[in-house]
Parts: C-alpha cells; sequence; structure tokens
C-alpha cells in the first residue's frame, strides 16, 4: 500500500471516530483504515468491513493439529513402539486425547497469528502507514485515500466532523 | 415499574406445573421411594446450582469490575435470588436422607470399616447443619450484594460509585469463601451417594455444571425478556458475550469431567473406578448423554461467531444444555440409590419440572422487585455502547 496518498484527521473521543466513520460512509467515502488505541465496538461495521475470514483459518488449523496429532500418536503407540502401560490396549484412546487437545490448541493458536501477520503484511521491518498521529497514545484517527475527484469535500468533510490535525501524508514515510 | 418474564397465564401453567410435580413426589414416595427420592435430589442439586452458579457469575463479575453485562445484570441476580426455593428442595433431601445416602443407615456403618471412619463426617446432623450453612453463608452474599447493586437504582439514597467499589471488595471475598463451601456441598449433597467413592476432581466438576447450567437458563431468560421488550438495552452484542462464556464454560466442564475420567481409568485402581464401573451397561447411554449434551452438541452449536448473536441458535444450545445438566445429574445420583433400575422413570422428570417451575416463578417475583436497569451504575455507559 505505500506510495498511496492520505488524508488523516483525528479524534480525542472513540465515539467522535466512530460518529464520523458512519457519517463518512453515509456521505459515500471510503475510509481507507481506521487507528485507534484500543477495538472500538462497532468500528468494523462503520468501516465496512465484512466478517473476518480469520475465524475459518483457525478451525482449519485446529483440525490440522487434531488429526496430525491423533495420527502420529497412533503410529507410534502401535506401529513403531508398542507399550504395554498397565495392561490397556495399544490403541487405548482416552490416552491419546491429552496431547491431541494441547496440540489441536497450539497449532489453532500460532496458524491464526501467523495467517494474520502474513495476510495484513504485518513484520518489525515494515514502516507503519500511519504514524505520529497519536495513534498509539490517545488519538482516534481515520485514514481516506486522496487521488479522487472528491479530495476538496473530503477535506471540507473532515473539518465539518470536528477532525483534529487533519493532513496529507504519503503512506509509510 | 417492570413486566417481569411471566404474565398471569404464564404464572397459572407454571404454579399447575409445580402442583403436579409435587403429585409426582409424592405418589412415587409411596410407589417407587429409593427413585422418587433420587429425583428429589437432583431436583435440588438442579435448582440449587442454577441460583449458586448465578451468585458466582454476578460475584465474578463484580471482582472483574466487568462492565458490558450492567444492562442484564438483573438477570443473574434474581436469578440468585432464588436460592430460598432450592434450598427448601435441600430442606426435603434431609428429611429423605435415610432413602438416599447409603451412609446414614446406621446398620450398614456398624459392618463398614470405611463408612465408621468417615461417620464423623457423613452423618445425618451434620449434614443438615452443614447444608444450612453453605446455604445461609450464600444467601447472606446475595443480600449483601444484592443491597449494593440497589443503591445503583434510580433514586435510591447513597453513593453508587462507592456501592461499585464496595461490590467489588465484597464480591471477591465472597468468591473465596463460595469457592471453598461449594466444593464441601458438592461432596456432602452429590459425592456420598457413593460413600466409599472420593474424587479429588468432582467438586470442581460440579461447579463448572452448575455454572453451566446457570448460564444456559440466563440465555433462555434474558432471550424470552428481550421478546417481552423488557430488556430494550440488550443487543446482540451482549448476547455474543454471553453465548462465548456459555461456550466457555460448556468446554471447560467437558474439560474437566474428561481430567476426572482419565485419571481414573489410567491409574485403574478399584475403589476409583467403582464409580465408573457401576455406571456402565444400562447407564452408559445417560453416561455418554451428558457428555454428548453438555459439551459436543453446544459446542458445534456455538462455535460460529454469527450463532452466539442469534437468539434462536443460543436458546437451542442453552435447551441441549440444560437436558445435559439433568442427564449429568441423573447419572451421578441414580445408578446409586437404585442401581438395576436403569433410564428414567415415570414420575421422576415431572419432579424436575416442577422445581424448575418454582424456579421461574421466584425468578419472576425477585426480577419484578427491582428496575430493569441499575441506571446509576458507573459501568453502565459501557454496557450500553457495547450495541
Amino acid at each position: 500500500m505505500a506510495g498511496i496518498r492520505l488524508l488523516v484527521g483525528g479524534w480525542d473521543r472513540p465515539e467522535a471516530a466512530l460518529g464520523a466513520a458512519r457519517a463518512a460512509r453515509a456521505a459515500g467515502f471510503k475510509v481507507h483504515d481506521a487507528y485507534t488505541p484500543f477495538p472500538v465496538h462497532g468500528m468494523d461495521e462503520a468501516l465496512g468491513l465484512g466478517p473476518s475470514w480469520l475465524g475459518k483459518a483457525c478451525l482449519a488449523f485446529a483440525l490440522l493439529g487434531l488429526t496430525g496429532a491423533l495420527s502420529f500418536e497412533f503410529w507410534v503407540s502401535v506401529f513403531d513402539w508398542p507399550m504395554n502401560v498397565g495392561g490397556k490396549p495399544f490403541d487405548a484412546s482416552p490416552a491419546l486425547i491429552p496431547v491431541a487437545f494441547e496440540l489441536t490448541v497450539l497449532a489453532a493458536g500460532l496458524g491464526t497469528v501467523a495467517t494474520f501477520l502474513v495476510f495484513r503484511g504485518l513484520s518489525p521491518v515494515r514502516l507503519p502507514e500511519v504514524s505520529g498521529q497519536g495513534v498509539t497514545d490517545d488519538r482516534f484517527v481515520l485514514a481516506f485515500a486522496l487521488g479522487g475527484k472528491d479530495d476538496a469535500r473530503l477535506k471540507a468533510f473532515l473539518g465539518e466532523h470536528g477532525a483534529r490535525d487533519v493532513r496529507e501524508l504519503e503512506a509509510g514515510r | 415499574m417492570n413486566r417481569g418474564l411471566l404474565d398471569g397465564r404464564a404464572r397459572g401453567v407454571l404454579a399447575a406445573l409445580a402442583a403436579a410435580g409435587a403429585a409426582a413426589f409424592l405418589f412415587g414416595t409411596q410407589a417407587a421411594p429409593a427413585r422418587t427420592w433420587g429425583a428429589l435430589l437432583i431436583a435440588a442439586a438442579f435448582t440449587v446450582g442454577l441460583a449458586a452458579g448465578a451468585l458466582a457469575l454476578w460475584a465474578m463479575l463484580n471482582a472483574a469490575a466487568a462492565g458490558w453485562h450492567v444492562a442484564l445484570r438483573r438477570v443473574p441476580e434474581a436469578m440468585a435470588g432464588t436460592l430460598p426455593v432450592g434450598a427448601g428442595l435441600i430442606g426435603l433431601v434431609v428429611l429423605g436422607a435415610h432413602h438416599i445416602y447409603h451412609w446414614s443407615h446406621e446398620e450398614a456403618v456398624l459392618h463398614d470399616a470405611v463408612l465408621q471412619a468417615k461417620a464423623p463426617w457423613l452423618n445425618v446432623t451434620g449434614f443438615a447443619l452443614r447444608a444450612a450453612a453453605y446455604l445461609g453463608l450464600w444467601y447472606g452474599g446475595y443480600v449483601l450484594l444484592r443491597r449494593l447493586s440497589r443503591v445503583q437504582d434510580e433514586g435510591a439514597p447513597g453513593d453508587p460509585v462507592a456501592a461499585a467499589r464496595t461490590s467489588r471488595g465484597v464480591s471477591a471475598v465472597f468468591l473465596a469463601l463460595f469457592g471453598v463451601s461449594f466444593s464441601f456441598a458438592s461432596v456432602d449433597w452429590l459425592m456420598s451417594v457413593e460413600p466409599h467413592w472420593f474424587s479429588t476432581m468432582f467438586p470442581w466438576y460440579q461447579f463448572a455444571g452448575a455454572l453451566l447450567s446457570a448460564l444456559a437458563a440466563g440465555a433462555i431468560l434474558i432471550v424470552v425478556l428481550r421478546r417481552r421488550g423488557v430488556l430494550p438495552e440488550v443487543g446482540p452484542a451482549h448476547l455474543h458475550d454471553w453465548g462465548k462464556l456459555l461456550f466457555a464454560m460448556s468446554s471447560f466442564w467437558a474439560y474437566l469431567w474428561f481430567c476426572q475420567y482419565l485419571l481414573i481409568w489410567y491409574s485403574n485402581i478399584p475403589e476409583e473406578t467403582a464409580f465408573f464401573a457401576s455406571r456402565g451397561g444400562g447407564w452408559a447411554v445417560l453416561m455418554a448423554a451428558a457428555v454428548g449434551l453438555n459439551f459436543v452438541l453446544p459446542f458445534i452449536l456455538l462455535l460460529p461467531a454469527a450463532a452466539k448473536r442469534s437468539e434462536g441458535r443460543l436458546v437451542a444450545a442453552a435447551v441441549v444444555v440444560l437436558f445435559g445438566r439433568g442427564a449429568d445429574l441423573c447419572v451421578t445420583v441414580m445408578p446409586a440409590v437404585a442401581r438395576h433400575a436403569h433410564g428414567v422413570g415415570g414420575t421422576e422428570p415431572l419432579v424436575l419440572l416442577g422445581a424448575l417451575s418454582l424456579f421461574v416463578l421466584a425468578f419472576d417475583r425477585v426480577f419484578r422487585s427491582a428496575p430493569v436497569m441499575p441506571k446509576r451504575d458507573p459501568y453502565l455507559a459501557e454496557s450500553l455502547h457495547l450495541g
């Protein structure tokens, strides 16, 4: 996304930023992104984001961890190295559950975080699109992409809705 | 000031069900005393569990200074206020202890070294006194927390912010006392139906069951109240949070159930395996139903995020869980009081249904006795912003 021109404006209260995001969508502007110090309830609807598909990725990784753990344990305890534990059958299923449970949770957790990082392009060496606006402190910032025919109307809109520190910046600079 | 849960007709139907339950109980004590007294214990544990689970949930939310639940807080409050119904049923259990608990038979204890050693704890007088102490402690906690919550009503005297702060401290202390007393209560009322058997996991597994059933009953009550327009401020986000707790507690229940089962299965010591060995055969169906209805089915029903926000899906999962709680208590109690009579008899569901009708009637009464919304609560704004 680096290289695009953004118009950013900040608000001091989450309700104000939320209201501005809703009004912007109603006025036909597309909000590029919102930057807030904590998750604001309702912001995803206000930005018009659909339901996240991250849950499906989580389920896929969970099933991968579950089947992987069960088949590995089964292979080890029945084929590779059968051991007699208290006379129980080699394929005793209750004994397989704890490891299968832990690996399900581990695969689902790590897999979901990795999916999120990869698909959002987040990494320690990547520059943030918007910085220096107090977004990591106490400011609720909305960013709009510039370059359309509505640029003037957009600036007026931000002024009307009480945005502070309105400025243009190059994403990632 | 508040239209409550039930209209006149619903109250009439529930009163009739309660009367039918009482009649079934009286008839059963003559026709099949062992199973009927067992059914009474199931009904008592179920009803006390709903009130105690809601009380613990309410105290946890207070202690965590949670804000999201304030708009619907009066629901767990009123559920906790139904404790006298369960206490009355436990009182009946004390009267019928001889029909339920093997350790109450003096002639059996005489010839049993294990029961003799346990007699200083497992005797009817001690059982009755301890039950009174547990229930008294919980009701005392309810009265105290309720008084602090009522300070937050519109027009009430007192400082709502100070009340919220006090309520947080009281809840934290109460939770510690509740954890200990609920463990003892589970051992007394339920684990001692098999007086030779013991499991250190049992109290926590019962606590998870009680909290799970309270969340399920709460979900149904919230949805019905919402449909009646009594909880106008409660939206899909509140249902979502409640549903997440229901989903989490269902998984927690399964976790504890399996922890108990795995250790007993793995070490294979006869005095521990006796519990599961005597619940095989004809009882295995109920055992499987308890696991399927408390965990497997609710897990599948509630897994998608949208399911927890949907009234219909939430109620469906909650009803499944309540049946699961019934099956779980049934397979805990019944094999001990009537080992060879598998399944569920004719009058027993009526006893439970009667007790649950009394619970709903009491809930409505307590719920009506206060405004729906604690308008001065410092966290109310947070709850209303949830959406």
